[in-house]
């Protein structure tokens, strides 16, 4: 796609965008088996058994479900040994964004050097989090409002994996585009979505919703993905928005990872007033979190 | 991180993983760096655990730098903060952040 050309409409980029995002699932890397699960998803009466069972069959699928869910940034309190274990513990809709994420991030480590270190640390501060905003208080037991609402830890974790995938389709589908986004980015110091918009039409927070919705996840995923940079828009998952906003926000506030912005803009003021964030709101997470970036060279 | 043996650590090594002693409580936290007395106490110290695997211990692969380290990861931090730094509630974060970056190398 060249710019300089005539301008395309809306219409016809989203058309292209739409059909890469469909290519995506022949990537070699992400098994052919996804698109299984998720058709056994789509389908009301799935059940949980048979998608433990496919999830089974695939060997580096399942190896990589349970390195991700048995390591310190999921936390979950005992070992999990098998698939079908972790399935009914987590669900399979968690199960399958650590799939998509972790297939898709394999083919990005290159394109774009930091974003997985970025995502997996927003998915695990999101999931912070969400614990203790539902469990009322933070580790050390200080209590916390419960007036902001409950978020779903699980679901959390995958939306943070999740957030910024559109950044992956970009990357790979308009290589060139993509490169001088970064480039523009660095050097105006403006939001990577208002250039993502300049040069593209769409910008990464869309393109992981529609990517997310592709795969059938739900809502509860998709939907703080679609604001994650827009948490006065949403109308539904509001908590779950801010979490996301805040969790990425902090994430590169910490500088952990690398997702195409160096300079941090001001903390979300939506965000601010729906988790009801004050500076010990901050500490609590930030010096909980933070010592965990040295757990990070474990999925090099 | 890499693995080396006890009596071959040296003072300014800093520990990549957390001691946990015989009774299951952490007896040194990842982060620390050792001085003298920390490896006398390492040493005569019982111990079972992850960080501790018969004769070694897990130190951080570049301790010697750690100096300069702290001092990259600030000015990193500074720059970040750069365009924001007239805000009250956003230096704030910003302490926030440069404390857990100094515990993170075993200073408060
Ligand atoms: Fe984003
Ligand atoms: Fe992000």
């Amino acid at each position: 796609m060249n710019i300089q050309n005539k301008p395309k409409r809306r219409g016809d980029i989203l058309y292209e965008l739409v059909s890469s995002i469909k290519r995506i699932k022949d990537i070699p890397t992400l098994p052919k088996i996804l698109s299984k699960i998720s058709e056994e998803m789509g389908n009301d009466d799935y059940s949980i058994k048979d998608i433990g069972e496919l999830m089974s069959l695939d060997i580096s699928f399942s190896s990589r479900i349970l390195r991700m869910v048995n390591s310190p940034f999921y936390g979950f309190p005992q070992r999990i040994y098998s698939i079908k274990h972790a399935i009914v513990l987590l669900g399979a809709n968690v199960l399958k964004s650590i799939v998509i994420s972790t297939s898709v991030f394999t083919i990005m480590k290159e394109a774009m050097e930091g974003l997985w270190e970025h995502s997996l640390f927003c998915a695990f501060t999101a999931k912070y989090i969400a614990a203790m905003l539902l469990n009322g208080s933070d580790k050390k037991g200080n209590k916390m409002s419960k007036e902001n609402g409950i978020a779903d830890a699980d679901m959390m974790f995958s939306a943070g994996l999740m957030h910024d995938i559109g950044k992956v389709i970009t990357a790979i589908a308009f290589r060139d585009d993509f490169k001088k986004i970064m480039i523009i980015a660095e050097e105006d110091k403006r939001p990577l979505t208002d250039i993502e918009h300049d040069i593209l039409n769409i910008s990464h927070d869309q393109l992981g919703y529609m990517l997310a919705k592709e795969w059938n996840l739900p809502s509860s995923i998709y939907l703080p993905i679609k604001y994650h940079h827009n948490v006065n828009l949403a109308s539904e998952f509001k908590t779950e928005t801010a979490i996301l906003n805040l969790s990425d926000f902090l994430t590169r506030a910490m500088g952990i990872g690398y997702s195409g912005n160096t300079y941090i803009e001001k903390i979300n003021t939506d965000t601010v007033n729906i988790l009801n964030i004050d500076l010990n709101f901050i500490k609590n997470i930030v010096e909980e979190v933070y010592p965990f970036k040295n757990e990070l060279s474990i999925f090099d | 991180m890499k693995k080396i043996l006890i009596e071959n650590v040296k003072k300014g090594d800093v520990l990549a993983k957390d001691i946990i002693s015989g009774n299951n409580l952490t007896a040194l936290k990842k982060g620390v760096t050792l001085d003298e007395n920390i490896i006398k106490r390492i040493k005569r110290l019982t111990l079972i655990n992850s960080g501790f695997e018969g004769n070694y211990i897990f130190i951080e692969e570049n301790s010697a730098g750690n100096e300069k380290n702290i001092e990259k990861e600030l000015s990193l931090l500074a720059k970040r903060f750069e365009d924001i730094d007239g805000d009250g509630f956003m230096r704030g974060i910003k302490e926030i952040i440069k404390s857990a970056i100094l515990k993170n190398y075993g200073r408060n």
